[in-house]
């Protein structure tokens, strides 16, 4: 056999492209050929057998990799085993063989099934999977120490997988080694779609095994993920109101967009708790946090946007309303009275309502005079219930909560001043302002007609005035 | 044709073993064996080479996972030897450009018609998750056979060689793939196009590539609006929109952590890599996002092979670039002939190279078929 490695020879170019006529390149060879002439005919018989055997070695393994692929999709215990001797290094489907004999009653089954686990992480050490299941086998067989080798093993596969963290902390917990369980539920809970309800597993499990609100904050909670809220409530849904402000303390807030409604539970459980001071405290966070312009805290005026020139919050020390069927809020900026629009209320003569849906928390001080402002504009209130004001201590007793109320408004008035005047009690420290409609007594009791309420404010007023 | 299930590559490798017996029998009878001196095959050669010995030495992650690539590559590695050593004229060139044409029209034209009868289901009949267009499963996969192709359309064109009553229908062929691939939607197969218009543009002037050019624009440019705005602008000009806040997008910054923690696999296991094919197994150790998605691939094809190959890996890919690039600005610059298609390959193969920043393409079969194809067009011998 001789290599010949010919040269080629410069030829002349043509072209019918365009109208330059490139040269040919240099290293263009016409004849860019290694040609290797082969005359012994047994050599070339042995070459061609040799290529074929080997081509067809391949080809072959690939078609039997491809038929056992097709035999593994029906996964019975002598598919699966017939394709494992056909390609035994794939790691899946010994995967698969052993969750097969894993159901079987069989315990030479479930010996198999732990072998063939084994195999699996042994051809591919790299799926935490497999060494979750391989720990499973492990622990029903009361293999502990090898059980924990596979978590860890399966930890260190694919620490960031939650579904993996799940059942790692599970397996931890199980065997009491709560500082680690922590660790993967945080793990569990980082995930972008975490689960609600599996959220709320992870916080039940953690309290139940821990009681130490310090350690999950630490280990367990984000600081700067919504999940942080949703233990915050968790906390206050079990009644642990100084574990849920220390929540709500361990919240990133400047790295986290809030919505005012999600720290709203936690400001109702500390008005009930009659921990007055700590709600204004979070309050303000909230509203710092939201940059709620209507809220001054240097204002005189203790009520927050009584005219109505933001959106209503619904909680906090903000405006609340219920909805109800028969009675229409809507802003009006039209028919204001300072600002740029007033808040209206219609009736829509359908219902003889007891209305007391609309309202504001505001806090207080003990022993002080207060004087209540406020303007109100009537179009055709009938009945002779109309809407007025009142003012209730909100932690009297309902027999001796109210402080002062303010005279109905019937039939039609402009734009007409209210003014109240009361003295909080001794243990007063919030008070409840509210529009209420008391139900009439009367035939004619369905009430009709639109109020318009605006520019309220309530001050302390000294002694001297 | 975008399939990546194991019965796919298997008929391929099948068949392309086939072809190669065959290739091998007529050199015998002939009593000679010819190979092309075709400089890309040395480095394909090697690349293969080192993959064979991450799974027989067993240094690959997981060896199965190394195997099942290798005859992939084992694949496309016989396509690309078997198109050097037999296109040697320029009638059998024009059939291989000729046939990826037919492929490109075949494709575009389901996917269109697919798009407005049935999206979501590949023939009409198979659901897929995700994004399908056309026969492929994935939009991005789609737009990188377009990317492949539309160039070879603009290379025909160019070459003078097509009598002049084809040119409305290449012309019809080019507006039709290029509208497939912008209603595919896919961003980087989008952005990859208008690089290689703009390469292709510069490639025209700086080589002299043709003075026919220039009729073709505007009637080219007239058709693919119209085709543009009768199929429907509004989707595509939403999904391009989300192109200007790219640097915010959670998929855009997704994909940058993901590149990130790519180069730190490879740099536990920087000389040969963790083995082609084990991305997959490997990666969740180092992914640093919490994710309960899995990374099948980095969408990045280049950190991908370091990864898997390591610094072996990426000099046999380099040296395979620079080899064929080489060969190709060469063969542009000074052969007159075919250079035009010539050059609509290598814009081809640009644009896949551009488009495997954000994807995987080459991972798809049938792409990294067309690639090696289009690379045998650029670099195999000429007679």
């Amino acid at each position: 056999m001789v290599l010949s490695i010919p040269r080629g020879t410069q030829t002349a170019s043509t072209t019918s492209e365009g109208t330059t006529r490139p040269q040919q390149s240099p290293g263009d060879d016409p004849q860019d050929w290694i040609v290797i002439p082969i005359r012994s005919l047994p050599l070339r018989l042995v070459l061609f057998l040799a290529i074929v055997l080997l081509a067809s070695w391949i080809g072959r393994k690939a078609i039997r990799e491809l038929a056992a692929e097709r035999l593994a999709q029906t996964a019975t215990i002598k598919n699966l085993q017939e394709a494992i001797r056909r390609v035994p290094s794939n790691a899946e489907y010994h995967h698969v063989l052993a969750q097969v004999l894993e159901g079987s009653m069989e315990e030479t089954d479930w010996k198999r099934a732990v072998a063939e686990y084994e195999s699996a992480t042994k051809l591919n050490p790299h799926n935490a999977f497999y060494w979750l299941t391989l720990a499973r086998a492990y622990e029903v067989a009361e293999r502990i120490d090898e059980a924990r080798h596979a978590v860890e093993r399966a930890s260190q596969a694919d620490p960031s997988q939650p579904l993996v963290a799940w059942q790692v902390a599970n397996f931890q917990v199980r065997h009491g080694n709560w500082e680690e369980a922590l660790r993967q539920f945080r793990v569990v809970l980082s995930g972008s779609r975490t689960d609600p309800q599996l959220g709320q597993a992870v916080f039940d499990l953690a309290w139940r095994g821990t009681q130490n609100n310090r350690m999950i904050l630490n280990l367990v909670i984000p600081s700067n993920s919504p999940v942080a809220f949703g233990y915050m409530n968790f906390l206050l849904e079990k009644g642990r109101l100084d574990e849920a402000l220390e929540a709500w303390h361990h919240i990133a807030l400047d790295r986290l967009g809030i919505r005012a409604s999600v720290v709203f539970p936690l400001f109702d459980a500390l008005i009930k708790a009659h921990r007055v001071d700590e709600a204004e405290q979070l309050w303000k966070q909230v509203v710092t946090q939201l940059q709620f312009a209507d809220v001054s805290f240097n204002n005189r005026n203790l009520i927050v946007d009584g005219s109505f020139e933001s959106d209503i919050l619904n909680g906090g020390f903000d405006w609340r309303f219920t909805p109800e069927e028969h009675v229409e809020l809507q802003f009006d900026s039209i028919a204001s009275h300072g600002g740029t629009r007033s808040l209206s209320i219609a009736f829509d003569g359908q219902e003889n309502i007891d209305y007391n849906h609309l309202f504001q928390l505001v806090p207080v001080q003990p022993d002080t005079h207060y004087r209540f402002r406020g303007w109100m504009r009537a179009e055709q209130i009938t009945t002779d219930s109309g809407p007025h004001f009142e003012i209730t201590d909100l932690y009297a007793p309902s027999t001796a909560a109210l402080l002062v109320a303010g005279e109905p408004v019937i039939g039609s008035s402009n734009w007409q001043e209210i003014s109240l005047e009361f003295r909080t009690g001794a243990e007063t420290r919030v008070v409840r302002i509210a529009l209420v409609r008391p139900a009439s007594h009367k035939i004619d009791n369905k009430i009709q007609g639109r109020l318009w309420i605006d520019d309220l404010s309530l001050q302390a007023v000294p002694l001297t005035e | 044709m975008g399939a990546v299930q194991k019965w796919a590559y298997t008929s391929v490798l099948v068949g392309s073993l086939l072809l190669f017996l065959v290739w091998l029998f007529g050199s015998l009878i002939e009593g000679r064996i010819e190979l092309p001196r075709n400089p890309v095959l040395v480095p394909t050669a090697a690349f293969g080479l080192l993959v064979l010995l991450q799974v027989l030495l067993r240094t690959s992650a997981y060896p199965y996972a190394s195997w099942q690539e290798w005859l992939k590559f084992l694949a496309c590695g016989l396509v690309l030897f078997l198109l050097s050593a037999c296109i040697r004229s320029r009638e059998e060139r024009r059939l291989v450009v000729g046939a990826l044409l037919l492929v490109g029209f075949l494709a575009a034209f389901m996917g269109i018609l697919q798009s407005f009868t049935v999206p979501g289901k590949v023939y009409w009949v198979i659901p897929v998750e995700g994004t399908p267009f056309g026969p492929y499963g994935n939009r991005n996969h789609f737009a990188g056979l377009m990317e492949m192709v539309i160039p070879m359309s603009f290379g025909l064109l160019l070459s003078g060689s097509v009598r002049r009553e084809h040119h409305p229908f290449l012309i019809f062929l080019a507006v039709l793939m290029c509208s497939a691939l912008i209603l595919s939607g896919s961003r980087a197969g989008i952005l990859a196009f208008v690089f290689e218009l703009i390469f292709f543009a510069v490639l025209i002037v700086m080589v002299r590539l043709s003075d026919r050019w220039l009729p073709y624009v505007p009637i080219i440019l007239l058709l693919f609006g119209g085709a543009l705005y009768w199929l429907g602008l509004h989707p595509v000009l939403a999904r391009v929109e989300t192109l200007k806040g790219i640097g915010t997008d959670p998929s855009y910054q997704s994909r940058l952590a993901t590149a990130r923690d790519t180069l730190r696999m490879f740099q536990t296991h920087p000389i040969v890599g963790f083995g082609l094919g084990t991305y997959a197994e490997v990666f969740p150790a180092y992914n640093s996002q919490v994710d309960e998605g899995h990374w099948v691939h980095a969408h990045n094809d280049y950190v991908e092979l370091l990864a898997e190959t390591g610094l072996f890996g990426a000099a046999c890919v380099g040296a395979f670039l620079w080899f064929l690039f080489r060969r190709g600005f060469q063969r542009v610059s000074h052969t007159s002939r075919g250079r035009s298609v010539i050059s609509g390959a290598l814009v081809g193969i640009l644009g896949l190279l551009v488009h495997s920043l954000a994807d995987f393409n080459l991972h798809i079969p049938a792409n990294a078929l067309v690639f090696f194809v289009l690379v045998s067009l650029v670099s195999a011998p000429e007679s």
